[in-house]
């Protein structure tokens, strides 16, 4: 229920967003919208720097900026929003800092924690709109499963090199697991790099996006029926629809976000118990003597045969008896991003006596495996 | 002919964002998938890559859907960063 104050605009909101208001299908309308709505930001890198940015400035009622990260030398190429006197402070608090200055008319919370599935829920339950500025798939199945279960609309963003893809997700249309099934263990911009500048678009496609959608100006045309993919290469993009998966057993209704997170909580406690010195680069893999190590790749046959750095092939979920620990010699865990490797690690422990653990005979490399077609393409 | 789009790193893997390729109907995007596939490298590894998404005249799609001429068949990954 919007208070008194937001029901009109002040003299200063009046001045401040004139060169908006003035436009017809915005007007006085889609800005008294804006101070009404409350945006969670999720992620204030290279996508939540400039979506934060316009959003602020647009004067958005209230943004809630999530990071639990510092700033560090290597993000300033493409996170302008921070200056070199950040390093070392935290994204959310540095980012907030910043913005208020731009707009004081507006609230800005910073929330300088990692996204979990308990804080996620009163992060997401108490906004209007959420956007996905994170950079990995666990952060995004969290955020869709939990959008889904309040039937939040997200904004889906992210980039690599020189490409971007971007989606205003309804959870009533399709949602993100329609579109991508699976846990895609892909490199993120801080294994594959990325140019400044497409975070720096993709981030305010999103902040266009959002606009759009909270001040309902529908510039599309009329109000979509699908929920649409942009992908965008470099200068070009194609607009793709998306629909509901046959297969989505979120969307069917056969499972919700508590199936899925659970496995999410369980997964984040259990790698916490690894001992960092368990959790292996290939470089470290490249030391250990052959003779006394045994190279696992705990992904699927298909995954194995497609490209793999050589060992014996044990899906994750086969694992179990079939593996004998062979006393004396090493065990090193691999996968495509370390997540099942990580997993193997833990599973192993569980079936055998605590020795294994306290010998150090065990390990997973933590470090992503790059395919073929990912190495044609890092730098 | 159909006109084919490649992104992200499918498009530097192959050094080529879009091509017109040939059809005879009737005939599915596997079918296509399959002649491309005779190509060799770096077509096969990206062919053979779990994480490809398909989409047909601006449409997500499944391999069994079927092509006619003048259609749009586009190859793209999921990526993650951000």
């Amino acid at each position: 229920m919007p208070s008194k104050e937001n029901l009109q605009l002040s003299q200063q909101e009046q001045q401040r967003y004139l060169r908006q208001t003035q436009l017809l299908s915005f007007g006085e309308s889609g800005q008294l919208k804006l101070k009404q709505s409350k945006v969670l930001i999720i992620g204030v890198g290279g996508l939540g720097c400039p979506a934060a940015q316009y959003l602020t400035a647009a004067g958005i009622g209230e943004i809630t900026l999530v990071d639990e990260d510092q700033v560090s030398l290597s993000n300033l190429q493409r996170q302008i929003l921070f200056s070199e006197s950040d390093i070392g402070k935290n994204k959310a608090q540095a980012a907030k800092e910043k913005l208020q200055t731009n707009n004081s008319d507006i609230k800005i919370i910073a929330f300088p924690h990692k996204l979990n599935p308990h804080n996620a829920h009163q992060l997401i339950k108490r906004s209007d709109l959420v956007l996905d500025c994170t950079d990995n798939f666990h952060s995004r199945y969290l955020i869709n499963d939990i959008c889904a279960h309040y039937n939040k609309p997200w904004v889906y963003a992210s980039v690599l090199g020189f490409e971007g893809q971007v989606a205003l997700i309804k959870p009533e249309h399709s949602c993100f697991r329609c579109l991508y099934p699976e846990l895609a263990e892909t490199p993120n911009c801080n294994q594959a790099g990325v140019l400044g500048v497409v975070p720096g678009i993709v981030g305010n496609m999103q902040a266009l996006l959002a606009i759009d959608y909270l001040a309902r100006i529908n510039s599309n045309g009329e109000a979509s029926k699908s929920n649409k993919l942009q992908l965008i290469q470099g200068l070009n993009s194609r607009s793709i629809n998306l629909f509901k998966s046959d297969d989505c057993q979120l969307c069917r209704g056969e499972k919700t976000y508590l199936d899925y997170t659970s496995d999410y909580q369980a997964y984040e406690q259990l790698i916490e118990n690894i001992p960092e010195e368990q959790k292996i680069s290939w470089a470290d893999f490249e030391k250990f003597p052959a003779e006394n190590t045994v190279l696992i790749d705990v992904r699927s046959e298909e995954e194995h045969l497609a490209f793999n750095r050589g060992g014996i092939n044990i899906p994750l979920e086969e694992l179990g008896g079939n593996l004998r620990i062979e006393v004396g010699k090493r065990h090193v865990f691999y996968c495509q991003s370390g997540r099942r490797s990580q997993l193997a690690h833990i599973k192993t422990l569980s079936l055998e006596s605590d020795s294994i653990s306290s010998d150090k005979r065990v390990y997973s490399i933590t470090e992503p495996l790059l395919s073929p077609v990912e190495k044609l393409t890092s730098p | 002919m159909i006109t084919l789009l490649y992104f992200a790193r499918y498009r530097e893997a192959l050094g080529l964002d879009s091509e017109q390729f040939s059809i005879t109907c009737p005939c599915s995007v596997q079918d296509v998938i399959e002649q491309l596939k005779q190509r060799g490298e770096p077509w096969l590894s990206i062919l053979a890559d779990s994480k490809l998404m398909l989409a047909v005249n601006q449409t997500i799609a499944t391999p069994d859907q079927a092509l006619t001429d003048g259609d749009e068949l586009a190859f793209f990954p999921p990526i993650t960063g951000g």
